[in-house]
C-alpha cells in the first residue's frame, strides 16, 4: 500500500512538473477553426495599438474560423526568443524579422520558401510590391518586406544659409566643403559637427561606410556572394573620407558612439550639435514627433553621387512563415492582407518608412509627409546588404574594424584588409 | 505491549550502526515517515532536478557540441573543441579582464564604501530612518531602470556634462570614449550596490559586543584603534559574505553594459557575458557560448574561494 502511494504520488509529481514545463503548440487548426499565431518585432505603441485593434478585427472579419493571436517582441530579444521557439518546436507561423536575416533562416531550413504563394498573386500586384525582390534568396522568395527605410543627408536649412550656402551637397566633395563652412569649435573642441554620420555602434556604422562604398561604386561582397570585396581601392577611399570628417586637424564631426539613432528631440540636428546628419527614415520621424518645431527647419537631400548615386537601404523589416507552421495556408493569408495596398499604406502612416508598394509612392497623403516622401523618392538608389547566411558574422568582422579606424587607431586600409583576410575565411568555410 | 524509552534507543542505535530493524510497529513506523518524507519532497526534488541539475549537466553536454538551436540537424560531439576554440580567442581573453576589473573596480568602491555608509548612518540622529532608506532605494529599482537613468546622466546633453558646462569646464564623452566608458560603468554600478551592502554592514555592526568598545575605551584605546582592531576583525564574517556574493553577481554582469555601451567603444566594455550572448543569440552557436558559460563557472568559482580564504584569513590575524 505504502509503495503504491508513493509510486503514485511520484508519478503525479512528475505529471505536474512535466505538464508545467510543456508548452501548448503554437498553432493548432482543427475542421471549425485555425489558430495563428504572429510575432511583430518591435515595442513602437502606435504599431501596437493598429495591429491590436484594427489589423487582427479586420482580418479575422474577413477570414471566418481563423483567430489570430499576435506578440510585439522587442527587436533585442527577436533573436533570443526565436532560437529558443526553433529548438522547442513552438515558433510562431508568421514571424517578423529584418530582411538581413533571411538567407540565414532560410539555409537553416527554418522558413517556408513563399515562392508558390507569390505565384497566386496578380502579377500587376507583384510589379506594384517594388520591395519583394530584396526578400530573396537564391532566387526565391523567403520574406515578404512590409516597409523599406533607407540613410540620407538631412540638413539644418537655417544653418545652411546662416553660412551661405544655398543648395544642399549633392557629392563628396561639396559635403566636405559645407561640413567645413558649418562646423563651429571652441579651443581644440568641436561644438557644432559640420557633419555627422549615423555612428551608435559597430552596426551602424557598418551601414554608413555601405552608403560612402555604394556612391564610390564598390560592394561588399563579390555578385555571387563568395567573395569579400570590401578591401577593394573604392572601399578604402570610402572609408577614408569617412575617417577624415572624424580625423585630423580638419575634422569635422564628433560624436561617434553616441546613441542618436531614433533619439527625436535629443538628435544633434535637433539640438544644434550638428548641422547635417545622415539619418535614417524613423529617426527623422522621431525628431518631427518630438522637436516639431526644429525638424520644420530640416530638409532631406537626394542620395550623394561619387561614382554613382546610392545610399545604404533597401528592404527593411518583412515577415516570415515558419517552416514548421501547421496553417501555412492562412499565415500566407494573412501576410497578403498586410500588404495588400491599403494596409501598406497604413502601416507606413503608422510606422513610418518607405511604402512597400510603387502605386504609394505618389499617394496625395504620404507625400505630405515629410519624412516618408524623400526617402520614397529614393528608394531606387538604394542598397542593402548582401543576402548570404554568414553576413551577420561578416559584418560583425568588418564593423568591429571600422570602428577602429573611425576612431582613429588603424589606417582605412589596416582596417579593412585585415577584416576581408578574416571574412573570407569565413566565407569559405 | 508498552514501548519504553529503552526500546526506542536500541532502535535508533541500531539503525544508525546500519543493523537491521526489528520488526514490530517501531521499524514500521519509522519507515512508514522516512516514507512520506520522500514523498513529500519528491515533487520539490522533482522540479530542482529538472530545473536546475538537468539544465547544468545538459549545458556541459552541450559545450562539448556544435549545438546551433537553428540548424535542424542533431548537434555533433565535438569534446573539448570548442573549449579550445574560445580559449584561443584573443577576444574573449579581453573579456576576461574587462570582466574581472569591471568586477573588482566595483568592489574596490561599493565595499569601503557601503562600510563607511553604514558606519555613517549606525547613530542615532535625527532623520536616520529616512537616510537609510533613500541610501537602499537604487538597491530595489530595476538594473535596467537605473541603467537607463544613467544613460541620460552620462549623455552629452546629461546631467553631468551640463555640471561641468555650469562651472566652466569642457564636457567629457563618459560612454563613448574607450578611456571612461568602462570607468563610467564602474561607477554607476558600485552606486547600485552601495545600498544592499550597507544594510548587511549595518546589521553587522548593530550586533556587535558593546562591552569590547567599552572594555578598548577604558585601556586608552581611541576611536581609530576600536575600528581597526575591533570593529574591522569582527566584520570579516560579514565582508566575506558581501565580497564573495558581489563578485559572483558582478562577474555575471550584462544588463547594465548591454543598455549602456552595448560593449563599446571599441569593445572596452565587452565583459564575458556580451560575448556570450553575442556567440548563442546573434550567431547561434550555443555550443561554443556554452564552453564559454562554463569557463567563466570555473574563474567565478576560483575568485570566490580565493576572496573567502584570503579574507577568512585576515580575520583570524587581525
Amino acid at each position: 500500500m505504502t509503495k503504491r502511494l508513493a509510486a503514485a504520488g511520484l508519478a503525479v509529481a512528475t505529471a505536474l512538473t512535466l505538464s508545467a514545463c510543456s508548452t501548448p503548440a503554437a498553432t493548432s487548426t482543427d475542421q471549425e477553426s485555425t489558430h495563428l499565431t504572429v510575432w511583430f518585432p518591435g515595442n513602437l505603441a502606435s504599431e501596437i495599438e493598429w495591429v491590436n485593434t484594427t489589423v487582427v478585427p479586420e482580418f479575422e472579419e474577413a477570414n471566418e474560423g481563423v483567430t489570430v493571436d499576435v506578440e510585439f517582441v522587442d527587436w533585442g530579444d527577436l533573436s533570443t526568443r526565436l532560437s529558443t521557439a526553433f529548438a522547442g518546436g513552438t515558433a510562431p507561423d508568421v514571424f517578423g524579422h529584418g530582411n538581413a536575416a533571411a538567407a540565414g533562416f532560410a539555409d537553416a531550413g527554418r522558413v517556408l520558401n513563399l515562392d508558390d504563394y507569390v505565384a497566386t498573386l496578380d502579377p500587376a500586384d507583384v510589379d506594384d510590391m517594388v520591395l519583394l525582390d530584396h526578400g530573396k534568396v537564391d532566387g526565391s522568395q523567403y520574406i515578404v518586406p512590409l516597409r523599406g527605410f533607407g540613410q540620407l543627408l538631412a540638413y539644418r536649412t537655417d544653418l545652411l544659409e546662416e553660412a551661405g550656402i544655398d543648395e544642399a551637397p549633392t557629392d563628396w566633395a561639396d559635403l566636405q566643403a559645407a561640413a567645413d563652412k558649418l562646423t563651429v569649435r571652441e579651443g581644440d573642441q568641436i561644438t557644432r559637427s559640420g557633419v555627422i554620420i549615423t555612428a551608435d555602434n559597430p552596426t551602424s556604422m557598418s551601414q554608413a561606410f555601405g552608403s560612402a562604398l555604394f556612391q564610390n561604386d564598390g560592394d561588399f561582397l563579390s555578385e555571387d556572394g563568395t567573395e569579400v570585396t570590401w578591401d577593394s581601392p573604392e572601399a578604402i577611399e570610402a572609408l577614408d573620407f569617412l575617417v577624415g570628417l572624424y580625423n585630423g586637424d580638419d575634422a569635422v564631426a564628433t560624436g561617434l558612439n553616441e546613441p542618436i539613432a531614433g533619439s527625436g528631440a535629443q538628435h544633434p540636428l535637433a539640438t544644434g550639435r550638428a548641422a547635417m546628419a545622415f539619418v535614417d527614415d524613423a529617426t527623422l520621424k522621431t525628431i518631427y514627433e518630438q522637436a516639431p518645431e526644429i525638424a520644420e527647419k530640416i530638409a532631406v537631400a537626394p542620395p550623394l553621387e561619387e561614382e554613382k548615386q546610392a545610399s545604404f537601404g533597401g528592404a527593411g523589416n518583412g515577415l516570415f512563415i515558419s517552416a514548421d507552421s501547421k496553417a501555412p495556408d492562412a499565415a500566407w493569408e494573412f501576410i497578403e492582407f498586410l500588404t495588400s495596398a491599403e494596409k501598406a499604406k497604413e502601416y507606413v502612416q503608422v510606422v513610418g518608412g518607405i511604402p512597400a508598394r510603387a502605386s504609394l509612392a505618389d499617394d496625395a497623403d504620404l507625400a505630405a509627409v515629410p519624412y516618408i516622401k524623400p526617402f520614397a523618392d529614393a528608394l531606387p538608389y538604394f542598397q542593402g546588404n548582401p543576402n548570404v547566411p554568414a553576413w551577420t558574422q561578416l559584418r560583425d568582422l568588418l564593423s568591429v574594424e571600422l570602428e577602429k579606424a573611425l576612431h582613429g587607431a588603424v589606417s582605412p586600409e589596416e582596417a579593412l584588409t585585415g577584416s576581408a583576410k578574416a571574412g573570407q575565411e569565413l566565407l569559405s568555410e | 505491549m508498552t514501548v519504553t524509552a529503552e526500546d526506542r534507543m536500541t532502535t535508533m542505535i541500531d539503525a544508525r550502526k546500519g543493523g537491521r530493524l526489528t520488526p514490530g510497529r517501531k521499524s514500521g513506523s519509522a519507515r512508514t515517515k522516512a516514507r512520506a518524507a520522500g514523498i513529500l519532497l519528491a515533487p520539490a526534488l522533482i522540479v530542482l532536478f529538472a530545473v536546475t541539475v538537468v539544465p547544468i549537466f545538459y549545458g556541459f553536454y552541450l559545450s562539448l557540441t556544435d549545438y546551433n538551436p537553428v540548424e535542424r540537424a542533431a548537434p555533433t560531439f565535438h569534446g573539448l573543441d570548442g573549449y579550445i576554440r574560445v580559449l584561443g580567442m584573443p577576444a574573449f581573453w579581453s573579456s576576461i579582464g574587462i570582466t574581472l576589473t569591471y568586477a573588482l573596480g566595483t568592489l574596490a568602491i561599493a565595499v569601503p564604501g557601503s562600510l563607511a555608509l553604514a558606519m555613517l548612518v549606525n547613530g542615532t540622529f535625527r532623520g536616520v530612518k529616512l537616510f537609510r532608506t533613500l541610501l537602499y532605494l537604487p538597491r530595489v529599482v530595476s538594473l535596467v531602470a537605473v541603467s537607463t537613468i544613467w544613460l541620460w546622466i552620462y549623455s552629452r546633453d546629461g546631467l553631468l556634462n551640463y555640471v561641468l558646462d555650469v562651472i566652466g569646464l569642457a564636457p567629457i564623452s563618459f560612454l563613448t570614449d574607450e578611456n571612461t566608458a568602462l570607468v563610467s560603468l564602474i561607477v554607476m554600478r558600485a552606486w547600485k550596490a552601495l545600498g544592499g551592502s550597507m544594510i548587511i554592514f549595518l546589521a553587522g555592526l548593530q550586533a556587535m559586543p558593546r562591552d569590547l568598545y567599552e572594555a578598548a575605551s577604558i585601556d586608552g584605546c581611541g576611536r581609530w584603534a576600536s575600528f581597526r582592531h575591533i570593529t574591522l576583525p569582527l566584520l570579516v564574517p560579514i565582508t566575506t559574505y558581501v565580497v564573495t556574493v558581489d563578485l559572483i553577481y558582478l562577474a555575471q554582469s550584462f544588463s547594465e553594459i548591454y543598455v549602456l555601451t552595448s560593449g563599446g567603444p571599441l569593445g572596452s566594455t565587452t565583459v564575458v557575458n556580451m560575448l556570450i550572448y553575442k556567440e548563442a543569440f546573434e550567431y547561434f552557436r550555443l555550443g561554443e557560448a556554452s564552453s564559454m558559460a562554463f569557463i567563466l563557472f570555473a574563474l567565478i568559482f576560483a575568485l570566490s574561494l580565493f576572496s573567502t580564504r584570503v579574507l577568512s584569513r585576515r580575520g583570524v590575524h587581525a
